[in-house]
């Protein structure tokens, strides 16, 4: 039932839309729309056309296909530059169905019913551009321009039609509010800090230098599920010879094959990295000349209120051959890295010594205690990241949803400093991740002449509608976004902040279940429907996505709704042609000392812009103001952060309020059928994966009279999910497994389970830091 | 003439079912369809369910039950090895469904007839790989040519019928403690 509930909506309203403007789709409803492709081709009119697949698995495959007699009938992976870079996947093969989709949008529509009701008549594009841009224009009269959200998220990393490029620019044009972020970003804001960097940027080794690694690190990284084209670096590193190590509560495909697979409890993360950095401190397994040059470890931290002691701008440092406190770039010295000092009558103590009374009483056995995973593991793990060099660690994103993420990722980089696991061949820092480096970012391009809008975090989103404060936000613009699928606390977007909407305006492709609820719907292109150059994942290339196939029936590209909607508002000469908007892109530094433009891409496709290898910090230089890699971070002192700290999270930790009440900890997690909500909809991956379920152990099912396959009901305070309940012994005990991106269920959501509780230095989701309890229905 | 095998490192196989889609949309398979299919077999170890996968499509046999079983003579064994079924002839009998001891044949609800795997044959002759195999993002698909090249591979499987009765042009490469697996054939049961 659970898929169908989809089609169902949507036949109602298109029952409707039938009965009220007389035009009847049953004619697409057929479900073989494609009849068996002959074994040999016929000499028929046939073309192949090389284009990008970019959802948010960042993999951003390059992608050759057939196209006959006007229509898509074959994907192919096409050849990269570097041939380890050619890819695909299961969900890129399925690009036909998605295309011909008989539930794909088709015609700008309008609500008619009440919302969510679906009830909808067909409009014309002049009809609906005319009646947002009308509203929009009431609404900044009324209101100001900050009385429009746009909404985007990941779902497409076109530059001109994706959600990091167009939305930018269309909400910077009108000065709006623009919500985004707030996922995947707290581990990485910690980590990064040390780095000196933004969250996103080029900060790791590209992956095809992976394969030099000789410990590796997956740390709640599912990669063999979720970025399945970066698991072949992973393999040859451990076909080489590499120690290779999953640390994630759940035993997926990835773990299964793990060296060691450090099964800890959810939410334990931190303290597992603490106990690592005590053995690594404790036990003399320490870069030392990595250490002291290279990081912030020398640097005198005043007891008083835990600054670094500074002359001026510089960090000071004790030489130990003069007997004094010095700047830390002073030549010819011997910094002390640890002891107790006193300079001018302030007592101080080196970052490092600091950090060794942080971990001090994370000892193996201790936890042991917190994480229940064995002493000697802790010892292993860190042994191996220390010793058996170089290496790195992969973050995914399961360990980043939790409150206190950025601790972990604090931690993280410190392992790595201390290690000297930084700046060479075989090392993995975090996530490659090339296309929103500063070098690749033209802010210029995004923001024109002095345009702005209002960078809101997407986590804010709620309350700022709610309260109407900092912003009266009276319309929603969502693109890119399956908003009420892939965001937090579903029943209060619901229930408090749709009710302070006067409109909503939808773009995407199927009614994902956050499109029922809009009130103008518009049919966005599919990626093969679109020309433009697509800001790359982890691969390091600029690329091109040719069109393949004009846009099926009335579906049109974001960059031309935008363009549509600014034009009547008397802003349409910020949204030029492609060919314009895309060359101007191209016009920076990085990108002109290579030749590389437009013309050049429209040939090439590909083009890499990084080094070969790509293997950054190899000079130990880091962008943070002293130029070291400083994980001790000042401007956390106030919170007590500026070192790694073990906190419990917010709910799925023991100490929890709610812990007695709802004793599993939910766990939505990707998996291979879908990026995110993507691809949910694929008769092809619905075969395989036919229709939600919660994994439970055996043991916790069973305690509550669950038979595997029972009807169950997923429940908190905040909302419920009624789904089957799966068996699953690599689930453990104490953990609900549903996995993420569903659009719709016999009833509620998984996201009602989930709040939008965020700590303030990171406002991230914290998806997994949830508590429920499963019922039979 | 088994000159052309398929070789699936179980080890490096993390059961995307990529050659699997591969497969259905460049034959646009029908719903229930696969030409070839990711079996996963599950495997109790102490440290939890351990899931094993294994792509298998026609095994394009030295002795083809399904070409012994055909009334129509529908069945053909190509000088390379390759077997094909001429969906022409096929009246949907289903007789060589339940011969093929590894569920290679599928019948059609639509078309009243049964296809199956035909090794991508024009592909072939054309120099190119398999869609399946082109399309496997780790690797752990291939073809390998030539029986002396097979001294790392092993053809058997616990669960897999014995490759004594149809010479399949299928091997295996295992590695590190998925070797144990050989040692164990009871574990795992019959999965086809
Ligand atoms: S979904 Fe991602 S991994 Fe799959 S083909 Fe598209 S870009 Fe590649
Ligand atoms: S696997 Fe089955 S269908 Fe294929 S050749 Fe062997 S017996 Fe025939
Ligand atoms: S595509 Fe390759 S890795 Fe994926 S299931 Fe098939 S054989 Fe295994």
């Amino acid at each position: 039932m659970s898929g169908r509930i989809s089609r169902r909506t949507f036949l109602k309203g298109a029952a409707v839309l039938a009965a009220t403007s007389g035009v009847s789709w049953s004619a697409t409803k057929a479900y073989r729309w494609l009849s068996p492709a002959e074994a040999a081709p016929l000499a028929r009119e046939e073309k192949v056309v090389r284009t990008v697949c970019s959802p948010n698995c960042w993999q951003t495959c390059n992608h050759l296909v057939t196209v006959r007699e006007g229509k898509v009938v074959k994907i192919a992976p096409a050849p990269m530059p570097d041939p380890e870079y050619n890819r695909i996947c299961l969900r890129g093969l399925t690009h036909i169905q998605r295309l011909y989709h008989p539930d794909r949008l088709k015609y700008p529509m309008r609500r008619i019913g009440e919302r969510g009701e679906g009830k909808w008549e067909r409009i014309s594009w002049d009809e609906a551009l005319d009646f947002i841009a009308g509203k929009f224009k009431e609404l900044r009269d009324k209101y100001g321009p900050q009385a429009i959200a746009v909404v985007h998220q990941s779902g497409n990393y076109g530059l001109l039609n994706g959600g990091y490029g167009g939305a930018y620019r269309f909400a910077g044009v009108l000065e709006s509010v623009l919500a985004s972020g707030s996922v995947d970003q707290a581990v990485s804001i910690g980590f990064s800090s040390a780095l000196g960097t933004g969250i996103f940027d080029a900060y790791c080794n590209e992956c095809a230098d992976w394969v030099n690694a000789r410990t590796i690190i997956l740390w709640g990284s599912a990669c063999a599920e979720s970025q399945i084209n970066e698991w072949h670096f992973i393999w040859e590193a451990v076909e080489k010879g590499a120690h290779l190590v999953v640390i994630d509560p759940i035993y997926t495909t990835t773990a299964q094959k793990a060296h060691t697979w450090v099964n800890l409890r959810p939410g334990t993360d931190i303290a597992f990295a603490l106990g690592m950095l005590h053995v690594i401190i404790t036990r003399g397994l320490v870069d030392k000349e990595f250490t002291l040059n290279k990081t912030c470890a020398p640097f005198l931290v005043r007891e008083d209120n835990r600054l670094f002691l500074r002359q001026g701008e510089k960090p000071l440092v004790w030489d130990t051959r003069s007997g004094r406190a010095v700047p830390y770039d002073t030549p010819d010295i011997v910094p002390a890295l640890e002891g107790q000092f006193e300079v001018n009558g302030v007592k101080c103590t080196t970052a490092f010594s600091r950090l060794k009374t942080v971990v001090q009483d994370y000892n193996p056995a201790k936890v042991a205690e917190i994480t229940g995973v064995s002493p000697e593991v802790v010892v292993k793990v860190a042994t191996l990241l220390a010793t058996n060099r170089p290496g790195g660690i992969k973050f995914g994103f399961g360990a980043d949803r939790y409150h206190h993420a950025d601790l972990l990722g604090q931690a993280m980089i410190t392992l790595l400093g201390l290690t000297g696991n930084i700046g060479k061949s075989g090392n993995i820092l975090g996530m490659f991740f090339a296309g929103f480096d500063p070098m690749v970012y033209n802010v210029n391009w995004l923001l024109p002449r002095g345009t702005s809008p209002k960078m809101l975090p997407l986590i804010q989103l709620q309350d700022t509608v709610i309260r109407q404060n900092p912003y009266p936000i009276k319309a929603f613009y969502i693109t890119c976004s399956n908003l009420l699928v892939q965001t937090s606390d579903r029943n209060r977007w619901l229930r408090e902040v749709w009710p302070k909407l006067e409109l909503v305006v939808a773009v995407d492709q199927f009614f994902n279940n956050t499109l029922n609820y809009a009130d103008i719907i518009l049919p966005a292109a599919h990626y093969y429907e679109t020309e433009e150059i697509v800001l790359s994942g982890d691969v390091p290339y600029v690329l091109y996505r040719q069109k393949v196939i004009e846009p099926l029936w009335e579906a049109r590209p974001d960059w031309e709704i935008y363009r549509g909607i600014a034009s009547r508002l008397g802003l349409g000469q910020y949204f030029g042609s492609i060919e314009e908007e895309c060359a101007k892109w191209l016009d920076m530094p990085l990108m002109r000392q290579q030749g590389i433009d437009y013309q050049r891409l429209k040939k090439e496709q590909a083009i890499r812009f990084l080094p070969k290898p790509y293997i950054p910090w190899q000079d130990g230089k880091f962008k943070t103001p002293t130029g070291r890699l400083e994980f001790y971070l000042e401007k956390k002192v106030p919170q007590g952060e500026e070192l790694p700290v073990f906190k419990w999270p917010l709910e799925a930790g023991p100490d929890s309020p709610q812990a007695a009440k709802y004793p599993l900890i939910l766990i939505t997690r990707h998996e291979k059928f879908r990026v995110h909500s993507q691809y949910e909809n694929q008769p092809w991956l619905r075969e395989i994966n036919p229709e939600p379920f919660v994994d439970l152990n055996p043991q916790e099912a069973r305690k509550r009279g669950i038979g595997d396959g029972d009807l169950v009901e997923v429940f908190n305070d905040r909302g419920h999910v009624t789904l089957r309940c799966r068996y699953n012994e690599a689930i453990p005990p104490g953990v609900a497994h549903i996995q993420q991106g569903w659009w719709f269920y016999r009833d509620g959501h998984h996201q009602e389970l989930t709040h939008a509780r965020y700590k303030e230095n990171t406002l991230n989701y914290s998806f997994f830091d949830v508590r429920v309890e499963v019922k039979k229905v | 003439m088994r000159n052309r095998v398929f070789l699936l490192d179980i080890t490096r196989c993390i059961g995307c079912r990529s050659c699997e889609l591969a497969c259905k949309s460049e034959y646009h398979l029908a719903e229930g369809q696969s030409f070839r299919r990711v079996y996963e077999l599950e495997w109790l170890t102490p440290e939890g369910l351990v899931v094993l996968y294994l792509s298998l499509a026609c095994n394009h046999c030295e002795h083809p039950e399904c070409f012994r079983v055909c009334p129509h003579r529908t069945y053909r064994k190509r000088r390379d090895g390759v077997v094909i079924h001429e969906a022409g002839r096929c009246d949907g009998c289903g007789r060589c469904v339940q011969a093929c001891p590894y569920k290679a044949p599928q019948f059609d609800q639509e078309r009243g007839k049964v296809d199956k795997c035909h090794f991508c044959y024009a592909r072939l002759d054309a120099g190119l790989l398999p869609v399946c195999v082109e399309a496997c993002p780790t690797g752990a698909l291939n073809l390998r040519e030539g029986e002396e090249n097979l001294a790392d591979t092993v053809d058997k499987i616990p669960g897999l019928p014995d490759p004594i009765l149809t010479g399949p042009s299928l091997r295996f490469r295992l590695s590190g403690r998925l070797k144990h697996l050989l040692n164990r054939p009871n574990i795992l049961g019959s999965f086809l």
